[in-house]
This record gives structure tokens, C-alpha cells and sequence, in this order.
């Protein structure tokens, strides 16, 4: 199954499993038989994209696998991003309409709000309501509503409240229908914890976007990014590292630099 | 006990003179509503305002359109139950017996005056006149009510003055003015009145219903013990309750729950929701997540419910905000979600987010509590700032307070030093108040790539050293 120039097709190497962990994380496009030059986003950094596999040609078991799950994931309901970029990252074209989003980024104010300004444009004209559960600051009205967010349609659970309170407040808002998008920051979440929001968000179809500062290991979530601070465009333009970590049904992985607007 | 000339007049119902015979025989008014009035004298003196409501649920028996114009007089229209009482006399006698009993059990005199005609405005003031009078046609009012004097009108005392300084003492004079002029001389309200009067005009009469306080109580065999036991025993409150606001055509947004253990500690849950509902389902969602917020440390010996405040009930449909969301799988209404939400974590945890019209950052975007926000969906189009802020300068996540910046070479430092991408920009507001804001904004970033929004006060750089800083950070371009 694997290309016969690998090294893990070689029994007496008896490599272990961090090794190989190692290994793929030196050698990402390996076993997913990636081709640059096929891919269809324009990166700025490294690609692990698979959608147009190389071993698709070779009838690799893999690449068939790839094929029948980028498939299904283009099936995956969504909206655009607004960022041409992050669209073309994202394996669906844009942001699942439900679900669970994870943001994670080591530091705040990096451009992660921005980045979510035009969902939230469209999500807060809705009828449902955009609930907002602990942000790490006092939300600004008059820069939000200048953003073009419709703050009547907006609710906040301050930053006081307690960790389990706020996760209660989180898992009950994903299950309303009445609640269009969660936007959530916790430090920190286990797997078993994001198992059951993304079930809750399932179960309402609602989309909710967790902010991190710690990537969760094997998250179920819908999707997972992380962020990353960029040095300003020559001409002055705000710009951020995005890193696709995981998305669900997919095994795209890649990273952009997208220029986030004035 | 005292029975006065009012009492004994009231009770021969010889004393109701009919104007017109012929219409009185027939039994039915020739207008369209027919005003029974009745004047209790002795309550006006010592200020038994709530006796009249009392007085008035007795004559639900008759009619429910019930009108109080004050806490003296009540008007009923009986149009609709003459038949069925044989007559306006009829009435009056199945009336008497139980006001007699209410008045004796409140302890006042057994006085009232009674009056019926088409207008209600004349029913009333014929009774408060103290004529016992029964006029069954509009065309009779005018040369009944002509002897009543001046001071008993409905009218403001001191245009009552003016009447009486011009020589106008009874109706009858006022009958005789052009109503023009009358209007002229006088204000709108004494022609308006004097048409009403007569029935020529038909005022806005709001209807009297019935306060009623629903307060049940259950104790059960055993006492309850968990939560879920606690919820069965509501459940029997709520299930009388909905039986209750169904009955009276109403939906309650609050009500007071006491649960008493054994050890007779009373504990009190108040039920709040965000618009009227009389599901008991959403009770008793809203109750198991109050209970899961306090500690009853002893089994729960008895259960009470108490609502005092009620909402004439809105069908389904007829107003956005109370159409609630059923979950898929049942017929079950589930509560709004901010309901269920300040259920468990509180009133005061809850917010809307809040734009003002100020310069100054701390009060232009401030919280308001989600209750004070308005419960009609809002409009899909939010309002745009006006004015008051350029665009793109400040940051969608504010401190709660200016965080005063450490500095290193004169330059601002927050976790490492900072360098300006904009500015300045100058805000100067609140000189009125005495603690007026002149500062300095920039845009500022520092190496972790973090966006920030920060000021030079330049009230403090005046008063303070030059080592001591002047920057402060005030938000966060998230």
C-alpha cells in the first residue's frame, strides 16, 4: 500500500510509533500522496493538501479513501468566509453553517474577531440570536454595530461566570434553535468536553466557535484552526496565520497568510 | 346596625322611576347598552378603595362588563342579561341580597343609590346625585338630568367653579348654552362630557376584571426528597394553575414558589419569564434548573405557588414574542432560551450589548440587562453609529477600566513595547461634569502581533513627573 521507496515498508527498520508520529510530521505529504503542484490554494507556507492525490492515479487504497471523504465533506452545508483564501483552505469553501469551529490562538487580539466579521454580519441579521459566552473583555457596542453586526441580536454571558456555568450556557445555546451562532472562550477544553458541544451543536443545528489558547488533541470538533500572528503587509495591511488542523471528514491540512481588511 | 334613607329607598324598588313605560314593559333599551349604576356613599368617606373591587366581582353574576369609574361607584352594562333577570327590577332584587351581605361583612352601611339608563356617564351621575332614577331611552336623559346641580359632574373642580362663578348651577343651564360656545369658554372636556351625558358620544369605558390571586398549596404524604419529587408535587400546582389561566383568558411572566421542609425553613424561587406564558411545561423546565442553584438541606414538607400578576392571554401567532419553539419530538413548549439561561445563572448574568451616543469609550458601549431589553424580535436592520465614531478606530473588546501602562524609554510597553500604526486621535468630552477626559489615541501593536488601542491622558501628563507614565490601554482589536 505504501510507495515502496518508503521507509516504512522496510520491516527490519522496526520503527516505532513515535517515530513514525516523527516521521509523517517531517514528511507530511508521505502516506497522503501529496502534490503540490495540483493543489488548488494558493499557499503562502507549507501545503498538506490531499484532494488531488497522487496515488488517486496508482489506485492506493488511501487515496480512494480521500477521494470518498473529500466527497462527502464537499456535501457539508456552508457560507463563505468572505476571504477568497480561507475559502479555498477550508474543504468545504467556507465555514460550516453548524457545528463546532475551534479557534486557537496562543495570544488575543491578533485579528481572530476580524476574521469571523462577515459570519457575523450575516448571522446577527438573522432571526436567531448571537450569543456571546464569556469573552475575555467588555464587548463595544458602537464597534460592533460600525462593523455592521446587529447588536440588538446580540447577548452576553460575562466573563465572570463560572467554568461550568459557562459550559452548561454553552451546550444549551448549541441545542436552542433559537440561538443562531455561539461565540465562546475558554482556555482550555478536553476532547470529551468538545465531543459533547459538537453533538449539542448537531442536535440544533446551530454553528458555535470556540476560542482556545491550547490545541485539544484529536478534537471532534467540525473544524479546527489555528491562528497566528503575521507581520504587516508592505502597504500597511493587517495580516494573520491561519493553520487548518483538522476538518472534519476531510484530511486537508494547510496553511495561508490571509489579509485581513482595514 | 345603621341603615340610612339611601338603604331604604334603594330596597323598594318603587323608588326606580321608569320615564318611558312603554319601553320599560318591553323589557329591552332601546340603545345599544343599558347602564346599571350603583353609588355606595359611605364608601368614599374613610377611603375603601379596595371594597369597590369586591363590591364589583359581586356583580360578575350579573354582567362582566363592569366599569369603576372611581372608588365610590361602580357601572355595569346590563343590556344583555335584562331578559334573563325578567327586567331592570328583577336585576336590582337578585342584586341586593348579596351586596347588603358584602357590606355588612365589610362592615359599612348598608347604603348605595341605584340609577339605569343608556349612558352610562348619566347612570353614574344620576347616582351619585342620589336619585334612584330609571331611564330606559336616550330622549329622557336630558330633562332627567336637568335638576342635577353643578358640583356633582364628573368635571374638574375648578371649571366646576368657573360654571358656578357664571351663574350655571344646575345641568339644565348648561343645556341651554350652545355647545360651541360652551367649548370655547369652558375647554373640550365640559362638551364632551355634557354629549356623553346624553349619549350622544360614546367614551372609551375600560372593563373591570377581577384581580385574583392564584395561591395553592400542596403538602404531600411523604415529604419530597430529591429534586425529582419536588417537580411531581409542582407539576400538581402548575396542572391547576394552567387550569386557572385558562379560565380567566390570561398568562402570567412571574410567580413565587415556597418550598417549606420539615424543619419548617422556608425557601422561595421566583419564576420569571421573559414574555406571558401559561405552559406548564415551561414551569417546570425553568423550576428543575432553579433547583439545581440552591442546597434544601431537609425532604420538602409542602409546596406552595403563588402569582399575583397576570397578562390578558395572546393567541398563538397574534404577537411575535410569544410564539415559542416546541421541541420537534413533542408537543412540549420549551422556554426561550434566555429564560432558561437566567433561570440557572441568574438575572444579573445575562446582557444585551448596548450602544449610547458619548464619545467616551466607557459609557458609548455599556451592558444593559437582557430584561431590560425590548421582547418584540428586533428589527432585522440594526442602526448604524452615527457619528460619533470614525470608522474603523476602535476595538470591538474594551477593558472594563484603562489599564495604566508601564513605559520603558518613553515608550509604552504591554508585554512588549509597543509601536504606534495610528494616530493621534483626540477625544475632550464630560468638561461639564467636572471630570472631564482629554486623551490621546493610538493604534498600537506590539511583538506578539497583538492589535491595541491605546491613549495618552493628557491631564495626567500635566500633573505628573517625567518618569511616571501617562499611557494607558483601553481596548483590543480582536
Amino acid at each position: 500500500m505504501f510507495s515502496p521507496d518508503s521507509p516504512l515498508n522496510k520491516p527490519e527498520d522496526n520503527v516505532s510509533e513515535v517515530k513514525v508520529q516523527q516521521l509523517l510530521a517531517e514528511t507530511p505529504g508521505l502516506w497522503r500522496g501529496n502534490h503540490p503542484g495540483n493543489s488548488n490554494v494558493t499557499y503562502l507556507a507549507r501545503t498538506y493538501s490531499t484532494t488531488r492525490s497522487s496515488s488517486q492515479t496508482s489506485g492506493d487504497l488511501f487515496g480512494a479513501s480521500e477521494q470518498h471523504l473529500e466527497h462527502n465533506s464537499r456535501s457539508v452545508p456552508t457560507q463563505s468566509t468572505g476571504f477568497h483564501a480561507l475559502d479555498e483552505l477550508l474543504p468545504w469553501g467556507g465555514w460550516p453553517t453548524s457545528g463546532l469551529v475551534e479557534i486557537i490562538s496562543r495570544h488575543k487580539a491578533i485579528g481572530e474577531l476580524q476574521l469571523l466579521m462577515p459570519l457575523l454580519r450575516s448571522r446577527s441579521h438573522q432571526p436567531q440570536s448571537l450569543l456571546w459566552i464569556t469573552p475575555p473583555y467588555q464587548l463595544h457596542g458602537p464597534a460592533l454595530a460600525q462593523s455592521g453586526i446587529n447588536i440588538r441580536n446580540s447577548f452576553v454571558i460575562p466573563a465572570q461566570t463560572r467554568c461550568n456555568n459557562a459550559l452548561w450556557s454553552i451546550e444549551k445555546a448549541l441545542q436552542s434553535t433559537e440561538c443562531g451562532m455561539v461565540l465562546a472562550w475558554q482556555s482550555w477544553l478536553s476532547g470529551r468536553v468538545i465531543r459533547r458541544l459538537q453533538m449539542a451543536a448537531s442536535e440544533g443545528k446551530t454553528l458555535g466557535v470556540l476560542f482556545h489558547q491550547r490545541p485539544t488533541p484529536h478534537s471532534p470538533a467540525t473544524l479546527q484552526l489555528e491562528l497566528s500572528a503575521a507581520p504587516d503587509s508592505d502597504d500597511g495591511c493587517r495580516q494573520i496565520g491561519i493553520r487548518l488542523l483538522r476538518a472534519k471528514g476531510s484530511h486537508r491540512q494547510g496553511e495561508i497568510r490571509l489579509r485581513l481588511p482595514r | 346596625m345603621a341603615v340610612n334613607s339611601y338603604a331604604l329607598r334603594a330596597r323598594g324598588a318603587a323608588h326606580l322611576r321608569p320615564i318611558s313605560r312603554p319601553a320599560y314593559k318591553l323589557g329591552l333599551p332601546a340603545s345599544r347598552s343599558f347602564w346599571y349604576a350603583l353609588h355606595f356613599p359611605a364608601l368614599n368617606q374613610d377611603g375603601h378603595a379596595p371594597h369597590i373591587n369586591e363590591l364589583a366581582a359581586l356583580c360578575l353574576s350579573v354582567s362582566d362588563q363592569i366599569y369603576i369609574p372611581g372608588q365610590d361607584v361602580l357601572a355595569i352594562d346590563v343590556r344583555s342579561s335584562l331578559r334573563l333577570f325578567g327586567g331592570i327590577r328583577g336585576l336590582s332584587r337578585t342584586l341586593r341580597p348579596t351586596m347588603q351581605d358584602k357590606l355588612s361583612q365589610l362592615q359599612r352601611p348598608l347604603l348605595y343609590v341605584e340609577a339605569a339608563s343608556p349612558s352610562a356617564a348619566a347612570s353614574i351621575l344620576l347616582s351619585r346625585a342620589h336619585r334612584n332614577t330609571l331611564i330606559t331611552e336616550r330622549e329622557g336623559l336630558r330633562s332627567a338630568l336637568g335638576n342635577i346641580t353643578i358640583e356633582h359632574l364628573a368635571l374638574d373642580k375648578k371649571v366646576k367653579n368657573r360654571l358656578t362663578a357664571c351663574g350655571l348651577l344646575h345641568l339644565r343651564d348648561l343645556w341651554r348654552l350652545p355647545s360651541a360656545a360652551l367649548r370655547l369658554r369652558f375647554g373640550r372636556e365640559i362638551s364632551d362630557y355634557l354629549a356623553q351625558l346624553v349619549g350622544e358620544q360614546t367614551p372609551n369605558i375600560p372593563r373591570w376584571h377581577e384581580n385574583r390571586l392564584f395561591n395553592q398549596t400542596v403538602t404531600p404524604d411523604a415529604p419530597a426528597e430529591t429534586p425529582a419529587d419536588i417537580l411531581v408535587l409542582a407539576a400538581v400546582l402548575f396542572d391547576q394553575l394552567q387550569v386557572f389561566l385558562r379560565n380567566q383568558h390570561k398568562t402570567t411572566s412571574q410567580m413565587l414558589i415556597e418550598l417549606t421542609d420539615i424543619a419548617k425553613h422556608t425557601h422561595s424561587l421566583e419564576l420569571c419569564t421573559r414574555h406571558p406564558v401559561r405552559e406548564r411545561s415551561v414551569w417546570l423546565m425553568l423550576l428543575e434548573h432553579k433547583l439545581q442553584k440552591i442546597i434544601i438541606r431537609c425532604p420538602v414538607a409542602s409546596l406552595r405557588v403563588m402569582c399575583r400578576h397576570f397578562q390578558e392571554y395572546c393567541p398563538a401567532g397574534a404577537h411575535p414574542a410569544q410564539n415559542r419553539t416546541q421541541h420537534p419530538d413533542s408537543n412540549k413548549t420549551s422556554p426561550d432560551l434566555l429564560e432558561l439561561l437566567s433561570a440557572r445563572l441568574g438575572k444579573d448574568a445575562i446582557f444585551m450589548i448596548h450602544q449610547e451616543e458619548d464619545y467616551d469609550p466607557a459609557v458609548a458601549g455599556s451592558y444593559l440587562n437582557y430584561e431590560e431589553a425590548p421582547t418584540v424580535k428586533p428589527p432585522l436592520k440594526a442602526p448604524r453609529s452615527r457619528g460619533f465614531m470614525p470608522e474603523g478606530k476602535q476595538p470591538c473588546l474594551l477593558l472594563p477600566a484603562p489599564m495604566l501602562l508601564t513605559t520603558r524609554q518613553q515608550k509604552p510597553v504591554y508585554l512588549s513595547p509597543l509601536t504606534m500604526l495610528q494616530g493621534p486621535d483626540r477625544i475632550e468630552t464630560r468638561w461639564w461634569t467636572g471630570q472631564d477626559i482629554q486623551r490621546d489615541y493610538y493604534v498600537a501593536r506590539n511583538l506578539q502581533g497583538m492589535r491595541l488601542w491605546i491613549f495618552r491622558d493628557l491631564k495626567r501628563s500635566k500633573m505628573v513627573s517625567g518618569n511616571q507614565s501617562c499611557w494607558f490601554l483601553q481596548g483590543f482589536f480582536a
